[in-house]
């Protein structure tokens, strides 16, 4: 299993395609509802594998949406406490965006973070050239606007 | 040979070898953290000026570039093809790149800048560059995130009080590496190429009491998007640019607080 949530099924409800193929998934609605999988994943609660040493408590998730064409933030939220958000704000139709999840948890009270969610795997991710990273993240695309 | 051709053919043999010079090391694990008591964020002892290329400026002086840059193109595109395996092609190369050659003088005498205008506008992008000291900037982000959202001990060494001083246990060199404007590697046979900001920084974990360095990373800034001439740059005080290098600096110095105080990885799953 990889070390990232990247791992996890990104799903955007409303939307044709899952948001994990690196191809962009067509959405019906300019406010998508975004889902992923819960933190830790299951692998990682199994009781009995040795391998299982994740402490997260307090779990929240950060969320990210990127214009794709010049990497600008167009929405962030904190600490949202669910596996998925429906996007509060309506985005611009017929544009293609990147989004991305990480956890946010603490280990023995202390705050910390998992690395940003990503369609490739970890050693491709982890890349100390920024903001290039967004290229791996899960594409979708808008709809035209309800007027057009 | 000139650096403009040996970083051309330096990109290209990285290129064509698939070398990842970017990767980054993994985070500090909990064990390690709580193993560094106080952090005392310092300086690097010989911080960067920022760094752009020169404008080139004046009809002459473009002329004479352009052919420099037609010239350095044609040996580059012929050694290309040539090294890629194909004599035939290398002969291609070659007859492309001297149909290139004049193009590029013309051009060159053409996109040249006035050199008032890009005296002018190296000495603005001097002022707003010195006026907003990003080093400190950078420092200052670290220091205040790492407490806020790691809640980390971390002070300001150079200025906090001699009792906290002595209470540091390790000390993290922070600063900027390189920064200022860039050209795409392709673009350097360009006169006066559009530019883009691009800022690289250090940070250097060390033990105080042996100098064992406990953690070592770089973060780099970097886009092909948004280009602009370094005179346009400079318009209206450089205020654009100072913008983005400051918004550039706060994304890195949070990133690399992330990863020194904050970033937790999963465990590999001995199973894969």
């Amino acid at each position: 299993m990889n070390r990232l949530l990247a791992a996890a099924l990104l799903v955007l409800a409303g939307c044709v395609k899952t948001g994990l193929e690196q191809e962009e998934a067509i959405c019906t609605t300019l406010r998508p509802k975004l889902e992923w999988q819960t933190f830790p994943p299951e692998a990682y609660l199994k009781k009995g594998a040795d391998w299982v040493v994740i402490e997260a408590t307090k779990v929240s998730y950060d969320l990210r949406i990127y214009r794709a064409d010049d990497f600008e933030l167009v929405y962030s939220r904190d600490a949202l406490p669910a596996a998925g958000h429906v996007v509060e704000e309506p985005l611009q139709p017929k544009t293609v965006y990147r989004w991305t999840v990480r956890p946010r948890f603490q280990v023995r009270g202390l705050p910390r973070v998992g690395e940003w969610s990503s369609v490739a795997g970890v050693e491709t991710h982890r890349r100390s050239l920024l903001p290039r990273e967004q290229d791996l993240y899960a594409t979708f695309k808008t709809p035209p606007a309800p007027s057009d | 040979m000139s650096v403009r051709l040996l970083a051309g053919l330096l990109a290209l043999c990285l290129a064509a070898s698939g070398c990842d010079q970017y990767s980054l090391p993994d985070p500090p694990s909990e064990k390690e953290r709580a193993s560094w008591g106080p952090v005392g964020v310092v300086a690097p002892r010989a911080p960067r000026p920022a760094s752009w290329p020169d404008p080139v400026s004046g009809w002459c002086t473009g002329l004479a570039v352009g052919a420099l840059h037609g010239a350095e193109g044609m040996l580059v595109i012929t050694g290309a093809t040539i090294v890629a395996g194909f004599l035939v092609g290398g002969a291609f190369g070659l007859m492309f790149a001297v149909l290139l050659f004049p193009v590029q003088i013309v051009g060159g005498a053409f996109t040249a800048e006035d050199p008032a205008r890009a005296d002018f506008a190296v000495g603005v992008l001097a002022e707003m560059f010195a006026r907003a000291d990003l080093g400190t900037r950078l420092r200052r982000t670290f220091i205040e995130r790492a407490r806020q959202e790691a809640r980390a001990t971390v002070v300001d060494f150079e200025s906090c009080s001699e009792k906290e001083r002595e209470s540091v246990q390790t000390l993290l060199e922070l600063g900027i590496d390189e920064y200022g404007l860039y050209g795409k590697p392709w673009e350097i046979w360009t006169v006066n190429p559009p530019l883009r900001p691009g800022m690289s920084i250090r940070a250097r974990l060390v033990r105080r009491d042996d100098r064992r360095v406990l953690y070592e990373s770089t973060l780099r800034y970097g886009t092909e998007k948004g280009g602009m001439k370094l005179v346009e740059w400079a318009d209206q005080g450089a205020a654009l640019l100072e913008g983005k290098m400051g918004r550039i600096t706060d994304l890195l110095g949070g990133r690399m607080m992330e990863e020194i105080f904050m970033l937790h990885l999963l465990p590999r799953d001995p199973r894969e």
